[in-house]
């Protein structure tokens, strides 16, 4: 496939392959191992702060305080485990460019991580500022810890097939 | 029977052929794996920050560990089986990696480490329900479960580069 191997993305991935840091990075054998390392712990604290806000959204959890106390606690939690996350993970789409970029599984799993993100962001801070106690939890706001719940584990998912999607 | 025409007989298993050679057994199989491996550690740390006292001061200990253990040993048993799973596709080779043998090791240690806080420790639970008032032995078990998951994490990790299975 000629003309596949000119696709922007294979392109960039090429050009990002040549970078010191990348060269670095394919050849100190223990780094790729070490970040992704770090990747999964920052996945850990992550997935499990978004888990326990959607069993207190639910109402499974923490039922005789306000749902704000909740986002209070792990809220700050997603917002260090994420810039984590990103700087990581471009460590390791630096480290092999090719394998990432034009990767479908990669793609995919780019898109779902917007979609979780900002809709963990959005409600959130939907219930920043509710006094309410008690297992009374809006619909809306349950749907979309739902939803979000969902997204972080298709993205966690996503990530690891990375590793098997073939983009050669 | 020894070992080694156990694993022999594992390997030969008709589950464990199917993992071994389904395109899609061992990768979704892993992937709950790690779902669960990443349940177990973060919900773990979730306790161990507020017995070290760096997060969730607000919330009781006896109420937070009620919220946060069924999570970490329901995700425990899932990383449990996937994990069996895992080795049983291969078992001879696993049990062979020197990380596999270090991972199974720090895994005994962070479970007795449970125990010990479990059954020893926080027999009083109760007692140190505000934060500040944690004994130096549960604040000294948490430390060392915060760096035992970890390291069951890399060593998990350092088995799939040394493994040359997907990584």
């Amino acid at each position: 496939m000629a003309g596949f191997s000119e696709h922007p993305l294979r392109s960039l991935a090429a050009w990002l392959a040549d970078t010191a840091l990348s060269r670095t990075l394919q050849t100190v054998d223990w780094l790729v191992p070490a970040i992704q390392t770090a990747h999964i712990l920052a996945v850990a604290v992550v997935i499990s702060s978004v888990l326990m806000l959607s069993l207190a959204v639910f109402g499974l959890h923490g039922r005789e305080q306000p749902l704000s106390r909740s986002v209070a606690r792990f809220a700050p939690a997603i917002g260090v485990g994420l810039p984590v996350l990103l700087v990581t993970g471009a460590l390791m789409i630096a480290a092999e460019p090719d394998r990432a970029l034009p990767n479908p599984a990669f793609q995919l799993k780019m898109a779902m991580l917007v979609g979780a993100a900002l809709l963990t962001w959005l409600y959130a801070r939907s219930v920043r500022g509710t006094p309410a106690t008690g297992p009374a939890r809006p619909l809306v706001v349950r749907l979309a810890a739902g939803t979000s719940l969902v997204l972080w584990v298709a993205v966690l998912v996503a990530g690891r097939w990375i590793a098997y999607t073939l983009s050669r | 029977m020894t070992i080694a025409t156990a694993l022999e007989a594992l390997y030969a298993t008709a589950l464990a052929t199917q993992i071994r050679e389904n395109e899609f057994a061992f990768p979704w199989i892993e992937s709950l794996h790690v779902l669960a491996i990443t349940l177990v550690v973060g919900s773990i740390a979730i306790l161990d920050l507020r017995l070290l006292g760096w997060a969730s001061r607000d919330r009781a200990v006896t109420r937070l560990s009620a919220e946060v253990l069924p999570v970490t040993w329901g995700a425990f048993g899932v990383a449990v089986l996937s994990g069996a799973l895992l080795f049983a596709s291969n078992a001879p080779k696993y049990l062979d990696n020197r990380y596999f043998q270090a991972k199974l090791v720090l895994l005994a240690l962070a479970g007795l480490n449970m125990l010990v806080f479990q059954f020893l420790l926080a027999r009083n639970l109760a007692t140190w329900d505000a934060a500040g008032a944690t004994p130096r032995a549960a604040r000294l078990a948490a430390a060392l479960s915060l760096v035992l998951w970890a390291s069951v994490i890399a060593c998990g990790r350092w088995i799939g580069f040394t493994m040359l299975a997907g990584y």
